[in-house]
């Protein structure tokens, strides 16, 4: 386990404009979060982690060209392991794509149900590399 | 009277994922022209909003636990209420679509469209337009030529044939003549035609062929 005192850096990376919104918004209110960047697709939220290295990449499973899942997979493939913690969010809580989530080695999935608070708490969670 | 004095279009948006509702939520508080007037969380919740606070507007996800989206609107059309029905959905199937727009959906939008869409979407919708994203619009198309192709009475080739060759003003015994058939089977094959078309004898049975474009 390794602590860290900063900020956590998050990137935030979903096509739907109007739930990007709401979680940048629980990502600035956050003492504990910050903001470093905010991608509305797949390929873009890939450029912006192998660029940024972000402690977490917040990133929605469906997406438009390169889904959630690719992202996590080719992240875990290019960054060392640490590097950046990746949480999956999703409308389905299918259980085909929960196990593929953990195939691709997201560190926590979360439904598009939770709430601001939620997504933060786990965000830290992971970030803080406490399991 | 002038837009600025224009009564603001009362919207209520309704969505079981929270931080989609507020997202859309905040872009509506940040428009002068609507006032929120409420949020729901589910289904229910949001058809007893509706029937309490008669919103001008009411946007539903068409995913919900409860009742879905769909199934508020069609309870607002059955009882006659007057509010107008934005949906929106991260599932575009062309079936779902064609129902919410045989039901009178007002827009039809993906989950996807930006906030400013989706306001644009509700002013249209409180000013009596229909709404349907560029992403719906071929599913929707498709659905209505596969329907109309299927609400056609399917004719077998032969009842075709008759059907044809009456239309061309040839009687019972002339067509089994020229398809070498019996009298009785050709008045069969009217019989068939008929009930298929739902008409009673030869001139409707061709009238209704050509209606439904069966001749052509």
């Amino acid at each position: 386990m390794h602590v860290i005192d900063r900020p956590l850096t998050v990137l935030i990376a979903d096509d739907s404009d109007a739930y990007r919104s709401g979680i940048v918004r629980a990502v600035r209110a956050h003492a504990d979060l910050e903001l470093v960047g905010e991608v509305d697709g797949g390929a873009a939220a890939l450029a912006a982690i192998t660029q940024l290295a972000p402690d977490i990449a917040l990133l929605d499973v469906r997406m438009p060209g390169l889904d959630g899942l690719e992202v996590c997979e080719r992240v875990r493939a290019l960054l060392p392991p640490a590097a950046t913690r990746v949480v999956l969010i999703s409308a389905s809580m299918d259980a085909t794509v929960v196990a593929r989530a953990r195939e691709v080695g997201a560190d926590a999935y979360l439904s598009k149900a939770a709430s601001r608070r939620e997504i933060c708490s786990e965000a830290i969670r992971v970030g803080r590399g406490i399991d | 009277m002038s837009e600025a004095n224009a009564p603001r279009v009362r919207v209520l948006v309704a969505d079981d994922h929270p931080v989609y509702r507020e997202g859309v939520s905040r872009a509506i508080k940040a428009r002068p022209e609507f006032e929120l007037i409420g949020e729901a969380e589910d289904g229910r919740q949001a058809l007893e909003m509706v029937k309490e606070l008669s919103p001008d507007v009411a946007v539903l996800d068409v995913q919900m636990p409860g009742l879905q989206g769909s199934e508020v609107l069609h309870a607002i059309k059955r009882d006659g209420l007057p509010t107008r029905v934005v949906l929106l959905s991260a599932h575009l199937d062309s079936e779902t679509v064609y129902r919410a727009v045989a039901s009178g959906a007002g827009a039809y939008l993906s989950k996807e469209s930006s906030r400013d869409r989706i306001c644009d979407a509700i002013a249209a919708v409180a000013r009596g337009e229909v709404v349907l994203s560029a992403e719906v619009q071929a599913g929707l198309a498709s659905e209505i030529q596969l329907r109309e192709r299927d609400g056609r009475p399917a004719l077998t080739p032969r009842e075709h044939q008759v059907l044809v060759l009456t239309a061309n003003g040839h009687s019972a015994p002339d067509i089994g003549k020229q398809l070498h058939l019996s009298q009785s089977t050709v008045k069969t094959h009217l019989k068939s035609l008929y009930e298929k078309l739902a008409v009673n004898d030869r001139a409707a049975a061709v009238a209704e062929a050509m209606r439904r474009g069966l001749l052509e």
